[in-house]
């Protein structure tokens, strides 16, 4: 069984013992035959609850590790380690959790400069990761109109998503954020729409309003899976929404002036954390600065 | 720390492997050209022979010790002369088929000049005796190269070893006028030895001892002539002492009535003498100062002055006065007078002779003088003569061993001998294809690497969180150290596999082409 399994169960277990049911009705996931699991968790006396969203899919977790996104067994543990470690300053800049709340901080993007370098790979990984939190919840938003390859692994290629919402204003972005069968994680696909023009509609007003709602006025987390930097210009727009940026570089692969090229699309006022992935180092060689903000 | 280093190599491995197609075009266009190149470097066949010649035999009795020395080099150039003069390569040029006949003079002397550079002639002094020589030539077809070095092998034979025999003419020639010179010399030099000898006869080395018995004889002689004449002039000088002891006139024989005149001399004798007396007597008595001793002294002086006149007048023969004194000639006096006379002749006679000796002496003298330069002189001389009889007496005799030299050569007795015939391999000498071929392949590999390694160096990715931090100054999240999911292991394995594959090919190819090399692909290209 896998961890992320193992991790559900053991919810579903404390939950078991008499708590509140999980509001608005189960449905089925349109085309998606699988397993439904009862979605009940606890709902925090503080506030930072569950929103439950209208529909649901499940994640089907052995063609997620067949796609390559979800680690093997043995790793599991390492990986699950490391990214507690990724996602700390991310949800502590986010809530503001011991270092002052970053403004659009909760908005995370996860960039790199080429394609290929794992940003799916980590954007998946990390909201499944800041799932796991108790007091947070959080959102994954494919804004990769171009490649939507979250929507298609997540078996939400043809869902009406973000390039719905931002081209029909009457479209409540609510109803079209899923709801994955793990508590805290919703998933916004990238939407049908037409492509070609996304860029201006990212960096539209609407693309601010969508992220406010979908924040609401709880604690999330939106997780912003971005085309690369170097070759698609949305990404561009994004940058300017999100508050932090998770900068993805793939070891031995990612020339390095590649990488600086990118980095300079950035621009100054962010927060940007590198993540190096498929790297063989050891974790304890990480190293980052305790300022966010830092750029 | 070793486990640091591994990973860190790895890592470059890596890097580098990011380019390995790049590498690989590299590797396999270095390949290709370069054994494209290899195989078409023509075939170089050598053809050579060896032979040895006891040049002592043919060429050195008759030169030897004419100041000409006769080495390994020298026989060379003189071999080289004749074998690989102009006109002989373009024969030989042109009977291989190198060049035509009708050809360019500019054409004909391009082929001259390459087939003399093929050529390699050497000789090397054989423990034996005599010296090898090598002939050895290079070229693109085998059996050119051995046609070249079988005519010059013939050649070598025919005219070199044959034509010592026109050497030996001339050189006897030689042999003969140069005797002839040396004839006339050896004459000139005998007179003038002889002349010397007469010149200096007495006085020359090994005539030393008569020199100086010579002298010493002289010397003798000289002496005793000295002391001759000093004996003549003592008896001289007492005969004469002994004349003015006695008087030239004597009274005439008792008698005669000139007594009175002979008293007149004897008077003036007897006067003097008795006044002599007188005074004597005087002087017992009486000092000088005494009148009487005075009066006879005065006497005595009268007397002596009128015995004395009385004397001049008889010496001079004054016979007359002689006669008037009453005295005649004293026969005693006659013969001492005789005698005086006698004695003046002999002793004139004698001084002829001392002066004569004298002169002798100091002509033998003033030679001693030159002995030394005579020596010396002569010496030479007689080495000059002695040098120029010896050169003469050693032509002669060469000469004659010349001829009987040269009989032996008409009898076949030079040694001579070919001890490798001319032989060509049937591989070439060059060029080395197996080692050029694997040179281009190492290479090709080499810069191959060396390409992707220095591509990585030039484009580098990063390989750990420091080197993040380091370059691009954000702060590191973390690291994600879970690989292999997204397939790019097995595609990278995939393209590992391809690639080490077409190394395999490279390495097959290179095999192929050695093999084909082996062919004589030379024979091959220059067949197209």
């Amino acid at each position: 069984m896998s961890f992320v399994e193992t991790a559900i169960k053991k919810m579903q277990g404390s939950a078991g013992a008499g708590q509140e049911s999980v509001r608005g009705a189960a449905t089925q996931v349109q085309g998606t035959p699988s397993i439904q699991l009862d979605g009940s968790t606890t709902e925090r006396k503080s506030g930072a609850g569950l929103k439950a969203y209208t529909h649901k899919i499940v994640l089907n977790r052995e063609r997620l590790a067949e796609l390559g996104m979800l680690a093997p067994e043995q790793q599991q543990l390492q990986m699950a380690n490391q990214y507690r470690q990724i996602k700390r300053p991310l949800i502590a800049a986010a809530v503001g959790r011991g270092v002052p709340k970053l403004p659009s901080g909760n908005i995370v993007m996860v960039a790199s400069a080429l394609p290929g370098e794992g940003k799916t790979f980590t954007s998946i990984n990390l909201a499944l990761s800041m799932a796991m939190e108790q007091d947070i919840r959080v959102v994954l938003v494919d804004a990769d109109v171009a490649k939507p390859h979250v929507s298609e692994m997540f078996g939400a290629g043809n869902r009406m998503g973000l390039l719905d919402a931002l081209v029909d204003d009457s479209l409540d972005v609510e109803s079209l954020v899923l709801q994955t069968d793990i508590p805290r994680l919703g998933f916004l696909p990238a939407g049908k729409k037409v492509k070609y023009v996304a860029t201006e509609l990212l960096s539209s007003v609407r693309m601010e309003q969508i992220m406010a709602k979908i924040v609401g006025d709880d604690n999330c987390i939106i997780v912003v899976d971005s085309p690369p930097l170097l070759l698609a210009s949305e990404s561009l727009p994004l940058v300017n929404v999100a508050g932090q940026i998770v900068f993805v570089v793939k070891a031995g692969v990612t020339p390095q002036q590649t990488v600086m090229d990118a980095i300079s699309y950035l621009g100054d006022g962010k927060f940007i954390g590198v993540v190096l992935n498929q790297s063989d180092g050891k974790t304890l060689g990480t190293y980052y600065g305790g300022e966010t903000g830092g750029g | 720390m070793t486990d640091e280093l591994i990973s860190k190599f790895l890592g470059e491995l890596k890097g580098a492997a990011r380019f390995r197609w790049i590498s690989l075009a590299v590797a396999w266009i270095i390949c290709a050209i370069g054994w494209l190149v290899v195989l078409t470097i023509p075939d170089r066949f050598q053809a050579n022979a060896r032979i040895l010649v006891d040049t002592r035999t043919a060429l050195t009795p008759i030169l030897q010790g004419l100041a000409i020395q006769q080495d390994v080099g020298a026989q060379l150039n003189y071999v080289a002369q004749s074998l690989l003069g102009k006109d002989q390569l373009e024969k030989i040029a042109t009977q291989v088929g190198l060049t035509t006949v009708n050809a360019g003079a500019a054409e004909k002397s391009m082929v001259i000049k390459d087939l003399k550079a093929a050529v390699t002639l050497n000789g090397a002094n054989s423990n034996g005796g005599g010296t090898v020589f090598y002939i050895r030539y290079e070229d693109s077809q085998r059996e050119r190269a051995l046609e070249v070095v079988k005519i010059l092998l013939d050649d070598f034979v025919k005219n070199t070893l044959g034509g010592k025999q026109d050497d030996s003419a001339t050189a006897q020639q030689f042999l003969v006028d140069q005797i002839k010179l040396k004839e006339d010399l050896l004459s000139e030099a005998e007179q003038r030895l002889a002349n010397f000898k007469k010149r200096n006869f007495g006085v020359l080395p090994g005539q030393n001892g008569d020199y100086f018995s010579v002298l010493q004889k002289e010397s003798e002689e000289f002496k005793s002539a000295e002391g001759r004449l000093a004996v003549a002039q003592k008896r001289r000088d007492e005969l004469a002492r002994q004349l003015r002891g006695e008087v030239p006139l004597v009274p005439t024989a008792p008698g005669g009535g000139e007594e009175a005149k002979i008293s007149v001399v004897t008077d003036t004798s007897a006067l003097l003498k008795d006044a002599e007396s007188r005074l004597n007597q005087l002087r017992l008595m009486y000092t000088d100062k005494h009148p009487d001793v005075v009066a006879m002294r005065e006497n005595i002086s009268q007397l002596k002055q009128r015995q004395a006149a009385e004397v001049v007048a008889i010496k001079r023969g004054d016979t007359g006065a002689a006669a008037a004194a009453g005295a005649t000639a004293n026969p005693i006096y006659q013969s001492i007078q005789l005698a005086l006379n006698q004695t003046d002749v002999e002793i004139a006679a004698l001084r002829a002779e001392y002066a004569d000796r004298q002169r002798k002496i100091t002509e033998l003298r003033t030679l001693i003088n030159t002995v030394p330069e005579v020596e010396a002189e002569y010496q030479r001389l007689n080495r000059d003569y002695d040098i120029n009889r010896a050169q003469y007496s050693s032509l002669v005799e060469r000469l004659e061993r010349a001829k009987l030299g040269d009989q032996a050569e008409a009898s076949g007795s030079i040694r001579f001998e070919v001890i490798d015939p001319p032989n060509a391999s049937f591989e070439p000498v060059a060029p080395k294809r197996k080692m050029l071929l694997s040179v281009v392949l190492l290479a090709g590999l080499g810069a191959a690497a060396g390409v992707a390694y220095l591509l990585h160096l030039l484009k580098p990715v990063f390989l750990s969180a420091r080197s993040v931090y380091e370059k691009t100054g954000l702060p590191v999240l973390g690291i994600v150290s879970v690989t292999g999911l997204d397939g790019r292991q097995r595609s990278l394995a995939r393209s590992y596999v391809a690639c080490g594959a077409l190394v395999a090919l490279l390495l097959v190819g290179f095999v192929g082409v050695v093999k084909y090399g082996q062919l004589g692909v030379g024979k091959l290209i220059s067949m197209m």
